[in-house]
């Protein structure tokens, strides 16, 4: 008996070792991880010079790391020894107050020199559309900066008021529509998600009525608008998938229009008549049920024939946006820069548009990239 | 490859284990040697396919070199065997010469300050007629390549092992042992040493504008406590592989935070490698026996050895030298003035003197030491303590006392009175354990991207 459970140690290590071996070897190998958004690695090919210049060791080591069974669940134990630890953040995540998982930026996460190219290339591009249209800048600050009052006790993140102080001197003040003080003040109205980096529906509402003011319009039209219809409340996003700790789950709301519209993607790739792609509240990326995810161009129609048209430059943010917007012109136009090979010049030319809104999340406009080279 | 790795948990040892077990244990352990020899090579060979041919060398031309030692030796004539204890001490050096100082831009062999230093103690034990040559090379391949010590030790000395590679028994006590040694150690350096080291690398990235003097002299503790539990966990798995093989070896380290003096400290630090330095340098030429002065010149020529050994910069040659000025001046008259004072004080001073010591350990370049001492002394650009500093320690309260608790032997002596309690409680707890560890260790290694290897750099 004693000699029995002396074997159990031995037992216990040599089931784990060969249980988990087996059944990673018998497993099938998977393409694609939704929970991480990536192609994962697969069996990398076997030749004698690959072995020798290391390229297949290196890339085998990716695949078993990448394909290891119930890869989510070994991040999620992670993630709770961390906490046990009593560490506030993992794998760059902040564990917020009130089940908020917050994304940690630091001065490494934006490159300066991107910026000032991407603030610079803003101004002219303001300039030049000034002479035919009315132009207005959004740059919604991120979820941590807002939120900072859910930051765990000592937390810091990137300090985002330098990036405005920056833009304000490139760009006349009533052009930039002012967003950052209107969202921290209703900071405790579910403005962001809790798992995603994005801003809620009611968040893009906030930033619909100062838009309006930001205009000069009435926001009577706003509140017209202030209601939503829950489609999920099931939504894990981008943020979740970094940690995998469980947290409160998002409601997803939409805002359903009064009258028709038309929407063709794509310059006629297809045409439907609502923003909404319903089927995505069925799958992991759930905040693709706008317009279903980021379309290089997007053109909008509706029973208005005020004439106007509305040119919106943007980045993911304005997806759950722009159904508010739609309905106050004959045509709205969404181009997508990270998606289109055409520059901005091209698009003013083309589309003829009385009003241009530039809506970006400040920190992916920090961080992007297409901005400064198709700027004009 | 290293033993953290998933590569080496859930490929190589399931399959190396399977093939050892099953192979045949007659013939005195040829065929366990030779699938040890075997797929040590293929460890090897993983990271660095074209090295294999320079371990093969190495093997070659010491058993030669071992043989011929004997064959002299055996026929009393200690002159011609002595040429061949020559030839391969030449031929190790010069390979550590070419690879390791000569800073031709060829990528460092790894394990080879190990491995070398091995070879070397092969013959120089056969020489002095403490081993016989082993003329099966088989045996002798199994010796050099052997995977659990291959890459960082501990230095394992022919005559340590040369009777075990013939005859030894694979219990279940010893592989009982040798897996929870091994996971011991997996936890140390998956769990512990990484965290560690992410505060250190945390602290080292911050700015000379961002950094504090306490999350200086913080980063410096957490760097210490980071190469002990790297490195001693490393020897456990090492140790802990050995004995699932049948082997025993010698510890490498045994509590060095507990030193009560420097001299202690490395009596208790890398122990294998100190033994080497001491059997083969310090008392060939001459130990203590010649007189104060010839003494310290021995301790100096020691220490600088040693210290060279650790890497081809500065730092580690100035690294070993301190430690020697602290030896001299503890055998002159700092351990006889410690006796008289109590313990605690002794222990304070044997931790100062070693944290301190890693400021020199840390970085190759003089800037980042620069940074450092100045923050030190209290005249940091960012202050004493700023927000961030506060996050950084609250963060890492928690693995500061897992650290220091690991640093003493509270836990294993813990163990041991558990299990004189109730045998069969042990095994239950000890199974937990294994459990545990091994578990939370393979997630950090799924989800973990920082996984480096201190001591392979050497």
């Amino acid at each position: 008996m004693k000699r029995l459970f002396k074997l159990l140690p031995v037992a216990a290590f040599f089931v784990m070792l060969f249980g988990i071996t087996t059944i990673d070897i018998v497993q099938k190998d998977k393409t694609y991880s939704s929970v991480e958004n990536r192609m994962l690695q697969k069996l990398p090919k076997l030749s004698t010079k690959r072995i020798i210049n290391g390229k297949f060791q290196k890339k085998y080591e990716l695949y078993l790391s990448d394909q290891f069974p119930a890869r989510d669940s070994w991040v999620k134990l992670q993630t709770t020894s961390e906490k046990a630890f009593g560490k506030t953040e993992s794998n760059g995540v902040y564990f917020g107050k009130d089940g908020y998982l917050l994304e940690k930026y630091t001065d490494e996460d934006v490159n300066i020199k991107d910026t000032n190219k991407n603030i610079n290339t803003l101004a002219k591009f303001v300039r030049q559309a000034s002479k035919s249209a009315n132009v207005k800048v959004m740059m919604v600050p991120s979820k941590t900066y807002t939120l900072d009052c859910y930051l765990p006790a000592f937390a810091e993140t990137y300090n985002e008021s330098l990036f405005y102080s920056k833009l304000e001197k490139k760009i006349p003040d009533n052009i930039t529509v002012p967003v950052y003080d209107i969202l921290y003040k209703h900071r405790e109205e579910n403005i962001f998600y809790r798992t995603d980096h994005h801003w809620t529906t009611i968040g893009a509402w906030y930033g619909y009525r100062a838009y309006l003011e930001s205009c000069g319009k009435s926001t009577d039209i706003a509140e017209k608008k202030k209601k939503f219809k829950k489609v999920s409340d099931s939504f894990l996003g981008t943020t979740y998938s970094k940690v995998n700790m469980y947290t409160k789950k998002d409601d997803i709301y939409i805002y359903e229009p009064e009258n028709e519209i038309n929407v063709i993607y794509n310059l006629g790739e297809k045409t439907e008549n609502t923003f909404y792609q319903i089927k995505y509240i069925d799958e992991k990326d759930k905040y693709s049920v706008f317009f279903g995810g980021n379309q290089a161009v997007l053109e909008i129609t509706g029973e208005n024939k005020n004439k106007e048209t509305l040119l919106v430059i943007k980045d993911s943010f304005a997806n759950c946006m722009i159904p508010f917007l739609a309905e106050d012109y004959e045509k709205v136009v969404v181009a997508d820069l990270r998606h289109i090979n055409v520059g901005l010049s091209m698009l003013l030319k083309k589309f003829k548009p009385t009003d241009v809104l530039v809506l970006y999340n400040t920190i992916q406009f920090m961080q992007d990239t297409d901005f400064a080279i198709k700027g004009l | 490859m290293v033993f953290s790795s998933l590569l080496f948990l859930f490929r190589f040892l399931p399959c190396f284990l399977c093939i050892y077990f099953i192979a045949p244990g007659c013939m005195k352990n040829t065929w366990k040697n030779l699938v040890l020899f075997l797929l040590s090579l293929v460890f090897y060979a993983w990271g660095e396919p074209v090295y294999i041919v320079l371990m093969l060398f190495s093997t070659v031309v010491d058993y030669i070199n071992g043989g011929l030692t004997g064959y002299f030796i055996h026929r009393d004539k200690k002159k011609v065997a002595r040429i061949f204890v020559f030839l391969s001490v030449v031929i190790n050096l010069s390979l550590l010469g070419v690879f390791k100082y000569a800073g031709t831009g060829l990528a460092l062999p790894i394990g080879i300050s190990f491995y070398t230093f091995q070879t070397m103690s092969y013959t120089i034990d056969i020489y002095r007629q403490e081993a016989e040559p082993e003329k099966n090379i088989i045996n002798f391949g199994a010796y050099v390549a052997m995977f659990p010590q291959l890459i960082a030790g501990p230095i394992v000395r022919f005559k340590d092992v040369s009777v075990m590679l013939r005859e030894r028994d694979i219990t279940i006590e010893k592989i009982s042992y040798g897996i929870i040694r091994f996971v011991t150690g997996l936890g140390k350096k998956v769990i512990l040493a990484n965290q560690a080291g992410e505060v250190f690398k945390t602290v080292t990235l911050y700015s000379a504008l961002e950094l504090t003097t306490v999350s200086a002299w913080f980063g410096l503790l957490m760097f210490t406590l980071q190469v002990y539990f790297d490195f001693s966990g490393y020897s456990d798995m090492a140790i802990g592989l050995m004995s699932m093989l049948g082997f025993k070896i010698p510890e490498n380290f045994n509590y060095p935070f507990m030193s009560k003096s420097v001299t202690e400290f490395w009596h208790r630090w890398h122990i294998s490698l100190g033994t080497w330095f001491k059997e083969y340098v310090y008392i060939p030429l001459g130990g203590s026996r010649n007189g104060t002065i010839r003494t310290f010149v021995n301790i100096f020529i020691v220490w600088f050895l040693t210290g060279l050994w650790h890497g081809a910069s500065l730092n580690f040659v100035a690294w070993g030298i301190y430690f020697c000025v602290f030896l001299i001046v503890e055998k002159l008259f700092l351990l006889k003035f410690f006796k008289e004072l109590p313990t605690l004080i002794s222990h304070i001073y044997a931790i100062t003197i070693t944290y301190f010591s890693f400021l020199l350990f840390a970085w190759e370049d003089i800037p980042m030491h620069r940074v450092f001492v100045k923050a030190m002394a209290g005249m940091a650009d960012a202050g004493f303590v700023t927000k961030g500093t506060m996050y950084l320690l609250i963060n890492n309260v928690v693995l500061l006392i897992f650290l220091i608790v690991g640093c003493t032997n509270f836990p294993a002596k813990a163990s041991s009175w558990l299990c004189s309690k109730n045998e069969i409680c042990a095994s239950l707890l000890q199974t937990l354990f294994v459990v545990a560890v091994f578990v939370i260790s393979v997630a950090y290694l799924v989800n973990g991207t920082y996984n480096p290897f201190l001591y392979f750099r050497f």
